[in-house]
């Protein structure tokens, strides 16, 4: 070192020993504290706590047979012995109620499962590999992506008829592209680490590395992903009940309810308002919870702007 | 509906988080200097885009054929002629629509009918599938055209008002309204209108049946729960793009500057900023509106609107598959039309391509 440089003070001094807390800010919180984080994450979790409480014990505390008819008059409002009435067929709308919210969790939760296993991970694989694989995968997706997703889901429908299982692969295949692009993004900023190379280095198997090395590092946006695919899954599958496409009567089921007694709109309201309240609770606050995550991830930079 | 996908929140989630990066800034007259290669860049454009427009129709053409024939050609024939029929009688079923035929000579024929206007007979009415559906069709266009009109401004000014303001608790607060609204399915918020002008008010008449026979006054009122239901169900959607877009323009550079020059400020929001902002608005709305006016199927059935969409849905439970396929068809065309629409105002707007057609 020659005489005349002039040294800052501490540069030559060891690092100091950073605190542990702050190498935890460095990674990306967990889901779960990032959904405590914010009031709009914990208002969506306590509904979405509340509706799916309703959806898989109500069915234990039907003060009548959801499906017996004529249990009381025919198209009533609330009264004492019909907490929401009855429908036109003299069902008691608040048992049907409470055991009409299951397919609208289930059929979504199986239906995005399934697309985030095919989509992400072609999506994987896709930006993985690079090169002729990719284009191929992404072609795919660009393609399913250009048609029409309600209209995609009706055709398929006329065609194979309507249940569960036609249901969850017609559901999973609206979403295969929009999952796998997500996905495929994702790994994009991922594959190019050194710890990738490091893992090829070792002679690591493509599934071993993307399941070990790309998946956890890939996990944020998917989960928020994820949690966005879950409502329009629950918005669809709704949808579709309300069509009369999906659950079949004498089902009770909220969306087939609300078709159902849509036209007695007046003498009995809450055949038709109770089910719809009931998707509107639980799709706005996995809505909420969705947003909550998809917001933290692409904090936007709101600092430094002169306001306009 | 649902229609799905549509992501984040806003229609599809890519574009309205994160709407393409920071539009291109004015011109710079080294750009306008017209090259061979930038000098059709328009027309190139317009192009591609009618091919792939084409290119969708024919893929939704094929899909919609594969999915109403995974039935084997005798069950068809049963499906038709009921469950007593002899061998004979179904052979004679089959070799007569030419169900035997190799799948590609089928869908071939098929398309070439729909094509020149032959749509079949629906053996469900016992008439034209045409003549079903033509009428239909204009009311759907109406509907749709007129949602879309009335929420693409609205979108914008709420966009434009939550990017000025980004951040504070007025933009929280209606961030956090786009997604409940958005959260919403369309048959639940037509359902809520329903109860409160149709029902408690009384104002406005309860399902669309009106327009079929209705007088005038009865056939406008006919649309106007429809088309505020279908324009609930955008405006979340177009908000959060709008927000995004504006939100970048009136963080660029170009942006800080005029305001800085002390221009007035409505002048750099609007002649400055979301001019720049258009582009990348305009597109992910394009992308995003074959999602978003697929609504106007469930809106459709919600008031017992006359349109292709309530037909549509009505012939799949009656198992009307010549009907299902021409709707589909002429559904599938029509959004692909509006894109294309909107993708070529895209171009209109380009400042990059409006420079190199000078």
């Amino acid at each position: 070192m020659s005489s005349g440089a002039v040294v800052e003070p501490g540069v030559l001094d060891p690092e100091p020993l950073r605190p542990i807390e702050e190498e935890e800010e460095a990674r990306p919180p967990s889901a779960w504290r990032t959904i405590l984080g914010s009031l709009e994450g914990r208002i969506g979790l306590v509904f979405g706590a509340i509706m799916l409480g309703i959806i898989a014990f109500g069915r234990f505390f039907t003060p009548y047979s959801p499906t017996e008819l004529g249990v009381g008059p025919q198209a009533t409002g609330p009264s004492a012995d019909h907490f929401l009435g009855t429908d036109n067929l003299g069902r008691d709308v608040f048992s049907r109620f409470l055991v009409g919210g299951d397919t609208i969790v289930l059929v979504p939760l199986a239906a995005v499962t399934v697309a985030f296993l095919v989509g992400g991970g072609l999506g994987m694989l896709g930006a993985y590999s690079r090169g002729r694989t990719d284009g191929l995968i992404t072609r795919l997706f660009d393609l399913l992506l250009t048609l029409p997703p309600l209209l995609l889901v009706l055709v398929i429908i006329a065609g194979l008829g309507t249940s569960k299982v036609v249901l969850v692969l017609t559901v999973a295949l609206v979403f295969v592209p929009r999952v796998g692009r997500i996905v495929r993004g994702a790994t994009q900023a991922v594959v190019t680490s050194d710890f990738i190379a490091a893992a090829q280095a070792r002679g690591e198997r493509t599934g071993s590395i993307l399941a070990r090395e790309v998946l956890p590092n890939i996990a944020a946006p998917a989960i928020a992903d994820f949690a966005l695919r879950i409502t329009y899954g629950v918005i669809f599958v709704a949808t579709l009940n309300f069509l009369g496409l999906g659950a079949q009567p004498p089902k009770p089921d909220w969306g087939l309810m609300v078709a159902e007694s849509r036209n007695f709109l007046s003498v009995a309201p809450w055949a038709t308002l109770g089910p719809a309240f009931g998707i509107a609770a639980l799709s706005i606050s996995f809505n909420m919870i969705a947003d909550a995550l998809t917001r933290h991830l692409t904090r936007e930079a709101a600092r430094g702007i002169v306001p306009v | 509906m649902a229609e799905g996908d549509a992501p984040i929140i806003v229609g599809e989630a890519p574009a309205a988080t994160a709407p393409p990066l920071s539009p291109p800034p004015a011109p710079s007259p080294a750009r306008a200097v017209a090259t061979p290669r930038t000098r059709f860049a328009r027309i190139e454009s317009v192009l591609r885009q009618f091919g792939s427009a084409l290119l969708t129709l024919f893929v939704i053409s094929i899909v919609t054929f594969a999915a109403t024939n995974v039935k084997s050609p005798t069950e068809v024939a049963r499906n038709a002629l009921g469950r007593e029929t002899s061998e004979a009688q179904l052979q004679a079923y089959v070799q007569e629509h030419g169900l035997d035929e190799p799948v590609y000579v089928r869908y071939g024929t098929w398309l070439g009918d729909f094509v020149r206007g032959d749509w079949g007979v629906s053996p469900v009415t016992g008439r034209e599938v045409r003549e079903d559906v033509v009428p239909r069709l204009g009311k759907t266009l109406l509907l749709s055209l007129v949602s879309l009109l009335v929420a693409l401004p609205i979108s914008v000014l709420i966009g434009v008002f939550m990017a000025r303001r980004g951040g504070s608790w007025k933009d929280l607060s209606l961030l956090i309204g786009t997604v409940v609204v958005a959260a919403l399915p369309e048959f639940v918020v037509g359902i809520g209108l329903l109860m409160l002008f149709a029902v408690t008010l009384g104002w406005l008449p309860t399902d669309s049946t009106a327009l079929s026979f209705g007088t005038s006054t009865e056939k406008v009122k006919a649309y106007i729960l429809p088309s505020l239901t279908l324009i609930l169900a955008m405006v979340p959607y177009i908000v959060r793009i709008a927000r995004g877009a504006a939100r970048e323009a009136l963080a660029a550079p170009y942006t800080q500057a005029a305001l800085l020059r002390g221009l007035a400020r409505r002048t750099v929001i609007w002649d400055h900023a979301m001019r720049n902002a258009a582009v990348p608005l305009v597109n992910a709305v394009a992308i995003n509106l074959v999602y978003l006016l697929s609504g106007v199927i469930v809106v459709e059935n919600v008031f017992a609107f006359p349109g292709i969409g309530q037909a549509l849905v009505q012939a799949i439970a009656q198992g009307d598959v010549l009907t299902v396929q021409a709707i589909a068809l002429v559904m599938g065309a029509m959004f692909i039309a509006i894109s294309l629409i909107a993708d070529l105002l895209v171009v209109y707007f380009n400042p990059r391509l409006k420079a190199a057609s000078a």
